[in-house]
């Protein structure tokens, strides 16, 4: 009952009451004159359609709605015998949608297939990295169209969201995003996720695999943080990966990674138990059978995944002092407030000079910019916040790709260029002056305006860019497009580079253009570090770094 | 029924107050475009001219001022003759209620129909003359949409229709046109893409153009409109307002018919 609508109830309800309430009324009316109370007969219609307005259409409320017609037959008719037919008919009519909006499935859920031939089409038409990534429309047309003909079958938000995330993976564009709600959305990872056996698998920097986020439950079988991991259910964990549905939900612009993570996803695979052979400690291999803790890997693998990846946990655009010499300017998203949008962030910039300048005054040298899991934003942003750091003279940003008003397109040249239409410079102000070094610190996720910055920035002298991974790869204005359940989005705006080809998106190589200047390995010590001990060790090692620096 | 339709139209040409309603139907259209022009129309850069073809992607408040002035028009053409006792006159001489209803929704009807088409058409030639038409969407598909605007258009008067000889007095029907009107615009309503529910949710499809914005670090959004509009969804436009506004006719006619006219 809880499913339907309050609304939807109160239509429904409306029948049967107006139904009694007519009946009652044909008697009376019979004996007076007035022909005003033939109204009356209307008022269940009228009520139906403002509620209707009010709800939204839904076919499975159809016989609510006829039901609602009905009673203005009392109307024409104004006889005690018609209305009475018409009253009970109603009532029964009416009625007959509250088991319909709840036993037959799809209620007030859109046709999928239509949901996704709408976004399908949507994307096809104005893709802007179709050419670039020679993407087989036809081909992926064929493979999805079948899971949203079973998810629409089953009527299945669930499911709807698990295709669709596939589908977007499929572009290696981080832009391309689908999402119905944050509700739906976990549930769909989770869906996809498989069951819990209590550890997550990762890949290390020499190739082998660890077990990491390990359940207190594992330890009396010597399973721990780092536990060497030959094979999961008799396959390697690289392989055990593939089985799994969230590994093939993961977009990854850039295959170096697609490869980091390769693993991440392969211990939420198996039925009622999964089998693990794993190095104890002592070195001897040890098989071990792992029963289901629960059916919700998902939470455990988003754990690890946020121990290995989350940024300094201060506020946004904070300037934090982390030793004598050393500040962190954290930048979680390239978004400030809705007026520096305006002002091409001159407000903003300001504020973050003067932030840097006492900092500078408390003896601070150096900055480690922290831009890890930034979801990215505004290139204005982005032009600010270089422009204070770059040093002094002319820095190359972006080129402006050229839009042809009249064909309403922008105009290839072939071979993987395009017509530029102006290049975005700008004068650097070296805040930090000449013994100032800069930092950068990515993760797979920092994106868009964050893959800006870290192109953009990789280009200056006093500045390094270090992660374990490659910033996302995915550079592209991105538009979103409401469909009738969910939201797409995807790249829609050209950026280049100044000579017209792509700038930062990888094409049919898989390889973005960017990368790091110091890829830290994610070894043993890395591994301990962040999930026995809990210390943020990209950072210890950006201050290493930055103290060892050679000025 | 041809002297009642001939009647009507007199009267209606004759009443003054009808003639100065009708031409700040107009005005008001235009100067709707004016506002949206002088605030900064959405999308426009600096020093662009707001087009005829611009101008019609975003007029969806000229079907809402149709919607209110058709009240008033609706209201006192079918109710103003039950006030003075003119419809009464009209029975008592011979006329059959049929010719008496009829004759008045025809002349209603069609005139509000006209009035709609035109205030949408007026603004529109007003803007193609001033600044030109622009390629924000071809004359095709602003023509297609204006004619397919006829149907919720009629499902509307329809309604008004009903809702007058119910009321039977001009002044609080178009009191309950105007308020049933100004309740619509203010309800937090779902959208309604079968366009179906009201004449107001068909409106609001039609004048509705999927658009695409494209935009460059220091160039300007481009936005792109779809001109095409959904066979589909016309189809039941037009289908779902003719049948509402017939039902709408037959239940005031039912009224009509065995009323008192009191």
């Amino acid at each position: 009952m809880d499913s339907i609508k309050n609304i939807d109830l109160v239509i429904i309800a409306l029948m049967p009451l107006s139904g009694v309430l007519l009946w009652a009324l044909a008697n009376y009316a019979e004996k007076v004159m007035s022909s005003r109370w033939r109204i009356c007969w209307l008022v269940p219609a009228f009520l139906t359609t403002i509620l209707t307005y009010l709800a939204g259409f839904e076919k499975l409320m159809l016989p609510a709605y006829i039901a609602a017609a009905v009673f203005v037959i009392g109307l024409a008719k104004p006889e005690k015998k018609p209305r009475k037919i018409a009253s009970v008919t109603a009532a029964v009519l009416g009625l007959t949608a509250l088991p319909l909006c709840t036993l037959v499935g799809g209620y007030r859920t859109p046709d999928l297939v239509k949901n996704f031939n709408n976004g399908f089409n949507k994307m096809k038409a104005h893709y802007v990295l179709s050419e670039e990534k020679e993407i087989d429309w036809d081909a992926l047309y064929a493979k999805y169209l079948p899971q949203f003909e079973e998810a629409e079958k089953k009527h299945d938000k669930v499911r709807n969201e698990i295709v669709w995330t596939k589908f977007c993976a499929e572009f290696h564009d981080l832009h391309v995003n689908y999402i119905t709600d944050e509700e739906t959305n976990k549930a769909a990872k989770k869906c996809a996720g498989g069951n819990d056996y209590g550890l997550v698998i990762t890949k290390l920097a020499d190739g082998s695999f660890a077990a990491v986020q390990v359940d207190d439950s594992l330890k009396a079988k010597g399973i721990h943080n780092g536990t060497p991991v030959i094979s999961w259910n008799g396959i390697s964990p690289a392989e055990a990966d593939k089985q799994s549905e969230l590994y093939e939900m993961q977009n990854y612009a850039d295959e170096d990674n697609a490869k980091f993570y390769e693993g991440f996803f392969a211990a939420g695979t198996g039925g009622e138990t999964a089998e693990l052979v794993y190095t104890d400690d002592n070195g001897v291999q040890q098989t071990t059978t792992l029963p289901k803790l629960n059916d919700d890997y998902y939470s455990r693998c988003k754990d690890a995944y946020e121990t290995i990846n989350q940024g300094l946990n201060v506020g946004h655009m904070t300037v934090t002092k982390l030793n004598d010499t050393t500040a962190c300017l954290r930048i979680k998203t390239m978004l400030f407030d809705s007026i520096s949008e305006k002002d091409d962030h001159a407000a903003m910039q300001n504020e973050l000079r003067e932030n840097i300048l006492a900092m500078k005054e408390q003896g601070v040298r150096d900055i480690v910019i922290d831009i890890r899991e930034n979801n990215g934003g505004s290139g204005s942003m982005v032009k600010a916040i270089a422009q204070l750091f770059a040093p002094e003279g002319e820095h190359y940003y972006v080129t402006d790709a050229y839009w042809d008003d009249t064909s309403h397109s922008y105009k290839s040249e072939g071979g993987g260029k395009w017509m530029t239409d102006h290049d975005i410079v700008f004068d650097g102000e070296n805040i930090l002056g000449d013994e100032g070094r800069i930092v950068v610190l990515v993760t797979a996720h920092s994106v868009s305006a964050a893959d800006h910055i870290t192109k953009l920035m990789s280009g200056f002298d006093n500045t390094t860019i270090i992660g374990f991974t490659e910033s996302s790869g995915s550079a592209q204005g991105v538009s979103p497009t409401d469909l009738d359940l969910g939201m797409l989005s995807f790249s829609s705006s050209l950026m280049l580079n100044k000579d017209g080809s792509v700038f930062i998106d990888s094409g049919t190589d898989y390889q973005s253009g960017i990368e790091v200047d110091i890829k830290v390995p994610y070894d043993n010590q890395a591994l301990t570090a962040l999930f026995d001990d809990g210390k943020d060790y990209l950072m210890d090692y950006s201050l290493e770094y930055l103290a060892e620096l050679e000025r | 029924m041809k002297d009642l339709i001939m009647a009507q139209i007199y009267q209606i040409l004759r009443t003054r107050v009808y003639f100065w309603v009708f031409i700040a139907c107009l005005a008001l259209a235009a100067l709707f475009g004016v506002s949206e022009y002088l605030n900064g129309a959405d999308d426009l850069d600096d020093g662009m001219l707001l087009t005829a073809s611009d101008f019609f992607t975003r007029c969806g408040m000229i079907a809402t001022l149709f919607l209110g002035f058709s009240g008033f028009f609706v209201s006192f053409f079918t109710g103003d003759d039950f006030k003075d006792k003119t419809a009464n006159y009209e029975l008592m001489s011979g006329r059959l209620r049929k010719q008496s209803f009829f004759a008045r929704v025809t002349v209603t009807v069609v005139f509000n129909i006209l009035l709609g088409s035109l205030m949408m058409v007026f603004p529109l030639t007003l803007y193609a003359l001033l600044t030109g038409w622009g390629n924000s969407i071809p004359v095709s598909a602003a023509v297609t949409r204006i004619l397919l605007m006829a149907f919720p258009f009629f499902r509307q008067v329809c309604f008004y229709i009903l809702l007058t000889y119910i009321i039977k007095r001009p002044g609080y029907a178009f009191l309950a046109c105007y308020g049933y009107m100004c309740i619509l615009t203010l309800l937090p309503a779902q959208a309604d893409p079968t366009g179906t529910v009201l004449a107001f949710t068909s409106i609001q499809n039609l004048l509705h153009f999927d658009y695409w914005a494209t935009f460059g670090l220091e160039r300007d959004a481009q936005v792109i409109y779809d001109p095409n509009i959904d066979t589909a969804l016309a189809v039941r436009i037009i289908i779902s307002s003719l049948a509402a506004g017939a039902a709408y006719l037959w239940a005031a006619y039912s009224y009509f018919h065995k009323d008192d006219i009191e």
